[in-house]
């Protein structure tokens, strides 16, 4: 057969059109499959970004009673980056800080963009409470002072952040005032008619008694003398009636500033405390007791015969007796009780919500 | 005419098989080819409704609190969907100056405020621009007005509308209001498999896909479990 003439076929052309197509049809698979991978790789990076900045508040959620976090003002901003983790921490409010965690999407490429989280912590508001302390004794009810009483508003020194005046007494009703001849009263003025604008008697420093209750074990109404316990040369913080050396600066516990929270009633006879003492009932110190730092009280006060040096704020209606007593304004002692006492540092979650929608 | 003795009806004959073998076995291979082509296509499709399906819900609701879910049915899922997030930076009486991030700037036609820790909401009266500047970046400067209210420098204001995701006629759709339902996935998924549950503090949407196949039951079904952070 010859073969070496000109030969009109089609099977080439009709090959090459059907690998052609196949070739398509193949590449067209092919550019699906990396865009699943690619949408595929886009979403672990967002979701693994995503937990690395939730991870990331949460792991300063748990490290928050060693940073110091609550020294921080209202409107101060502290950053901390740890492992392409930005966390910004910010005290919008005094009870309210928020969180907010930035990951980059690749660890590797801070450009890629990145996921965020945001969380909301309440804290105890020490500022708040300074700035209705305006006196040695607040109160907002009848006060009766009686017999050889002291009620100073001058303090010693001013080396630490004090209260917001300096009268002996701040009220509302100073005409319910009753002072028996033998009182001595010393402040700017002695006795101040209290405009401050208060928060509800419900909450000390922005939260419930509940809430700060909850931030360390507290008391069921009680009579109890405080002393100071130290067991092999430390200060025995668990030990019952342990408030504190206020008048011994070389014991073990004169730097442990209890904050002391009483579900009720609480009778002091006698003894020695410090800190921060909140009684939600009726409170007494008589006996010669001492105590250094900030009292609170919701319902009726007695002082007979005892001392505090700090402040006293009574929050209800209910009436305020001292006889023979000692109340003298301490900044000191009064930022001891708010600031030095590691409970009130424990951050408090929202009750409804605290993580936050990121956009 | 002399009659030659060849061989040309035989070659046809051969020619014709041999074309009609490879024709067919091209066909064959072209047809399959297109089927796996048409059914990675789909499922591609299926694939991508369902992620679009769970990255809306998911997105939609991992920062919802108890009380943002209005109502769970079995196709319908009713919340407060949050679209930005305000920090107050100064106020006076109605009025407040807020630095803003967002998907959108707040509407005051759709959106309501809640405020973050006490939990109260609040209608929007009027979103301003704001002459005050204390956004930092990737913030707006806005003024919000809250009539006869002072909000306290540093409250967190959540902006959020109300709306229903629903599963139905195929697909994931959104309706604000009394507005229509807005597809948002490609209708792909399957009516009668897919919805949404509620169980305890739980929340789960099945999305079920119905896959391309002989069998005319066949699913491909996918059950996503939206953890909350705020339970």
């Amino acid at each position: 057969m010859n073969t070496a003439g000109r030969q009109n076929g089609f099977v080439i052309a009709v090959t090459l059109m059907v690998m052609l197509l196949l070739e398509l049809l193949a590449a067209g698979m092919l550019l699906l499959a990396i865009q699943e991978r690619s949408i595929a790789n886009a979403r672990r990076d967002a979701g693994n970004a995503a937990a690395r900045a939730e991870s990331a508040i949460a792991r300063q959620v748990g490290s928050w009673m060693d940073a110091d976090h609550f020294s921080m003002r209202t409107g101060a901003v502290r950053s901390d980056r740890t492992d392409s983790v930005t966390v910004t921490i910010e005290r919008l409010r005094g009870d309210l800080f928020l969180l907010t965690g930035e990951a980059p999407l690749q660890p590797s490429e801070p450009s890629s963009g990145s996921a965020r989280a945001s969380l909301l912590l309440r804290a105890f508001d020490a500022e708040l409470l300074l700035r209705q302390l305006n006196g040695a004794l607040v109160a907002s009810s009848h006060i009766q002072l009686l017999g050889s009483t002291v009620v100073d508003g001058i303090p010693e020194q001013h080396a630490c952040e004090g209260p917001a005046g300096e009268a002996a007494i701040a009220t509302p009703f100073p005409q319910d005032v009753a002072i028996s001849s033998a009182v001595e009263l010393e402040g700017r003025p002695t006795v101040l008619l209290d405009t401050v604008p208060r928060e509800p008697a419900t909450r000390t420093g922005g939260l419930t008694f509940d809430e700060l209750a909850g931030l360390t074990p507290r008391l069921q109404s009680t009579t109890i003398t405080p002393a100071p316990t130290a067991i092999d040369g430390r200060c025995a913080v668990s030990a019952f009636g342990n408030w504190g050396a206020p008048l011994d600066r070389q014991h073990p516990c004169a730097g442990y500033f209890p904050f002391i929270p009483v579900d009720g009633d609480l009778v002091i006879t006698g003894g020695a405390g410090q800190g921060f003492l909140l009684v939600n009932g009726n409170l007494t110190i008589r006996d010669g007791a001492v105590f250094h730092g900030l009292v609170v009280a919701v319902g009726t006060l007695v002082i007979d015969g005892a001392t505090v040096n700090g402040a006293i704020y009574t929050r209800s209606a209910s009436p305020v007796l001292v006889l023979d007593g000692t109340i003298r304004l301490d900044p000191c002692a009064i930022a001891n009780a708010l600031f030095a006492a590691r409970p009130l540092r424990r951050p408090l979650f929202p009750p409804a919500r605290m993580w936050l929608p990121t956009h | 005419m002399r009659s030659r003795p060849g061989i040309a009806l035989a070659e046809l004959i051969t020619a014709l098989m041999l074309t009609g073998i490879v024709a067919g076995a091209l066909f064959a291979m072209i047809r399959t080819q297109t089927r796996l082509v048409s059914n990675t296509i789909e499922r591609t499709g299926q694939a991508d409704a369902l992620r679009v399906a769970s990255l809306v819900i998911s997105g939609e609701t991992r920062a919802l609190a108890p009380a943002d879910i209005r109502a769970v049915g079995a196709d319908s899922l009713a919340v407060r969907i949050f679209r930005g997030t305000g920090i107050v930076c100064a106020s006076d009486s109605g009025v407040a100056h807020v630095r803003y991030r967002g998907l959108r700037q707040p509407d005051t036609d759709k959106d309501s405020v809640l405020i973050a820790d006490t939990e109260e909401v609040r209608p929007l009266d009027g979103v301003t621009g704001s002459a005050s500047s204390c956004a930092s970046a990737g913030e707006l400067d806005i003024t919000v007005h809250t009539p006869g209210e002072r909000l306290l420098p540093g409250t967190v204001l959540l902006v959020f509308e109300s709306g229903a995701y629903y599963f139905s006629t195929r697909a994931l759709r959104f309706r604000r209001g009394g507005e229509g339902r807005q597809p948002i996935t490609d209708e792909r998924l399957d009516d009668a498999t897919t919805g949404f549950l509620m169980a305890g503090d739980v929340f789960r949407a099945h999305v079920a896909l119905r896959v391309p196949s002989r069998q005319a039951a066949d699913l491909e079904t996918a059950s996503v479990v939206f953890p909350a952070l705020n339970r």
